[in-house]
């Protein structure tokens, strides 16, 4: 935080909801990886329906600039999280081919992929 | 002659509760085989069909037959079935079994058969308990209302009209309605005590650590705990000893000696309570009868010889908002996983595709809008630009909570509040996120901070359909014992949980 972010008080900024735009959705969708619909007509109103939705969450969200959090420690995990450290020893695994079986698609000992590399065309 | 009248099959009576169950078996004075036969009839009778409850995604008749005859066995045979001795447990289909799928409610694991058992799973099992389904969920554990589950809503089994909450929704209406002795859910934000609170049972959220994870599908994992719904206040503290403590498949899991909750070490109750009671529960925005039932609650607890302190937890509210921050940011990279290659469902290849399309065309046919939502929330609070205003911002409000709670319990043993701001509500009656999320105002902020809490039956709301009310009591981190011993003091002044009264089937 800078100081002259420090020196700010909260809830003084732009909240980054109001701005929220279809673009913003779209970018997300994609880095989520989730396709939002199968054609742009159908994406469109897809895309203004959540678009409002997550305005509303987002809206309610942005309380959060309402306190003063000056100094705190972000908290990850509670009761302070320590995890507990066993012995290094080997336990049971699990077979690989039940692994692989749980896969939709394999090919002998593997689990099969579409393409990795895009065809240069 | 008489003409012959066909009556329809009659519907058998509801189980008894996990103790007097176990306590019957072992001693050979009920045949754990018989009470299911029994029990998988109700489940046919009440929970299948069209205008059933559909609390269960799949009954699992056949294994359970064998394993409730081998009890049946043991103990004619004068061995020891362990302390859940033919007990029907429900386990949410978010949680591992190795007999039946794990489906999360969702399209993409529809046909997912796990090839490990969860760790509470697999206790149950060795103390003598008989996994006899698995239970429908909002979809991934992410609701409110039992409505966004793949397979079609759960209703509640007190008004099929109105949702059982979720997002344990099938457990708690299964209890509820006497469809098993006692369920298995999870609560990430209120899943295990508000369904619970809606259909009139009693449901535990254990403190971060204390029941292991290893076999949960992950939703949000610092604050995910599995938990017993039950009857009784007992019954669930039965559940909760048989499952808790350290795991070495989880590293999170704590090291907690809970034997000193078995053999009801609970019914004993606590001398000089003293109960905290914050105004910021008691909100004006609840409806009247939450507020009533927790006045009640507070007097109830007063007659027994406790106190009636007032504590202050200002920061009641800005819970919802942190955890709208904190469970979708975990719940975008917990869903990672499921991208249609290594498990789940997989999209159709298209020629040319690249590996990014399969990716998001599988999830985008495997999930249901809920589950989308929240990733999709998640990932603009984690994403560059965004991360420090909310993600980071949640996560210093988080230890503001946690820090309000610790001064709280400096002043009290336990709270007490409402668990959800109404009773049940009506099956459809909030269409929109937002609406659904202010449910869980309660609720939340005990798994933000990793403590215990536990919703139980406080009476009904008899204005418009006989509604289970009910109230919650949180205790520190790691005093379950507390907790359910203040929990069993107010059930013996409340009156214990009854089994709703279905009407006949026809």
């Amino acid at each position: 935080m800078t100081p002259t972010d420090a020196a700010r008080p909260p809830g003084d900024a732009p909240s980054p909801t109001a701005e929220l735009a279809a673009a913003d959705v779209r970018k997300i969708a994609r880095l989520a990886r989730i396709r939002l619909a199968e054609t742009p007509d159908a994406e469109a109103a897809v895309v203004e329906t959540l678009l409002g939705e997550l305005r509303d969450v987002l809206g309610h969200i942005d309380r959060l600039r309402s306190l003063d959090v000056d100094g705190v420690e972000p908290l990850t995990r509670p009761h302070g999280g320590v995890n507990r450290l066993d012995p290094d020893e080997p336990g049971p695994v699990l077979d690989p081919e039940i692994l692989r079986d749980a896969a939709p698609l394999a090919e002998g000992s593997f689990i099969a992929v579409p393409k990795v590399l895009a065809d240069d065309s | 002659m008489t003409r012959e009248r066909r009556e329809p099959p009659e519907l058998p009576e509801p189980p008894a509760t996990l103790g007097r169950h176990v306590a019957a078996v072992r001693a050979g004075e009920v045949s754990a085989a018989e009470v299911l036969e029994a029990t998988l009839r109700r489940i046919e009778a009440i929970d299948r069909g069209g205008t059933g409850l559909h609390a269960y995604h799949e009954v699992f008749a056949e294994e359970t037959r064998a394993e409730a005859e081998r009890i049946d066995r043991a103990v004619a045979a004068g061995e020891d079935p362990g302390p859940l001795a033919g007990a029907l447990v429900a386990v949410k289909d978010n949680i591992a079994t190795t007999v039946g799928r794990t489906t999360c409610s969702s399209r993409l694991l529809e046909h997912w058969r796990s090839p490990f058992e969860a760790t509470c799973v697999a206790r149950i099992r060795a103390a003598g308990g008989l996994v006899i389904g698995k239970t429908n969920l909002d979809e991934f554990a992410m609701g409110s209302s039992g409505e966004h589950c793949a397979w079609g809503p759960v209703r509640n089994p007190h008004d099929p009209d109105r949702v059982p909450g979720g997002s344990s929704a099938g457990s708690a209406a299964a209890v509820a309605a006497g469809l098993c002795h006692a369920a298995l859910g999870s609560d990430t934000g209120g899943s295990i005590r508000q369904p619970a609170a809606f259909c009139g049972c009693v449901g535990l959220k254990p403190s971060h650590g204390a029941v292991s994870r290893h076999g949960l599908v992950a939703f949000g994992s610092s604050l995910d705990q599995v938990g017993p719904l039950a009857r009784t206040v007992e019954d669930a503290a039965a559940l909760f000893a048989a499952i808790a403590g350290v795991d070495r498949f989880d590293s999170t899991s704590a090291d907690h000696d809970w034997s000193s909750l078995a053999d009801g070490a609970i019914s004993e109750g606590v001398d000089g309570l003293r109960v905290g009671v914050p105004e910021t529960f008691l909100d004006e925005r609840n409806a009247p009868e939450v507020n009533a039932a927790v006045r009640r609650a507070a007097d109830a607890f007063e007659a027994r010889g406790a106190t009636v302190v007032p504590v202050e937890l200002p920061l009641t509210e800005i819970g919802l908002s942190t955890y709208y921050v904190v469970a979708p940011a975990e719940a975008s990279s917990n869903l990672a996983r499921f991208d249609g290659i290594r498990y789940g469902r997989r999209a159709a290849a298209r020629p040319g595709e690249s590996l990014e399309e399969i990716y998001a065309r599988s999830r985008a046919e495997g999930f249901g809008p809920e589950v989308r939502r929240r990733i999709l929330i998640g990932t603009y609070v984690l994403s560059a630009g965004h991360h420090d205003a909310y993600y980071r911002r949640a996560l210093q409000a988080r230890r503001l909570i946690a820090e309000e709670y610790d001064r709280a319990f400096e002043r009290c043993d336990v709270l007490l509040g409402p668990t959800a701001p109404t009773p049940a509500f009506e099956l459809g009656g909030r269409t929109d996120p937002l609406s659904m999320y202010l449910c869980d105002v309660y609720t939340v902020n005990a798994a933000i901070a990793g403590i215990c809490g536990i919703s139980i039956p406080a009476g009904r709301d008899e204005s418009r359909r006989p509604l289970p009310l009910a109230v919650q009591l949180q205790a520190p981190a790691f005093e379950e014992r507390r907790l359910l011993r203040a929990a069993w003091m107010l059930e013996e002044s409340l009156g214990p949980a009854e089994v709703a009264t279905i009407p006949s089937a026809g």
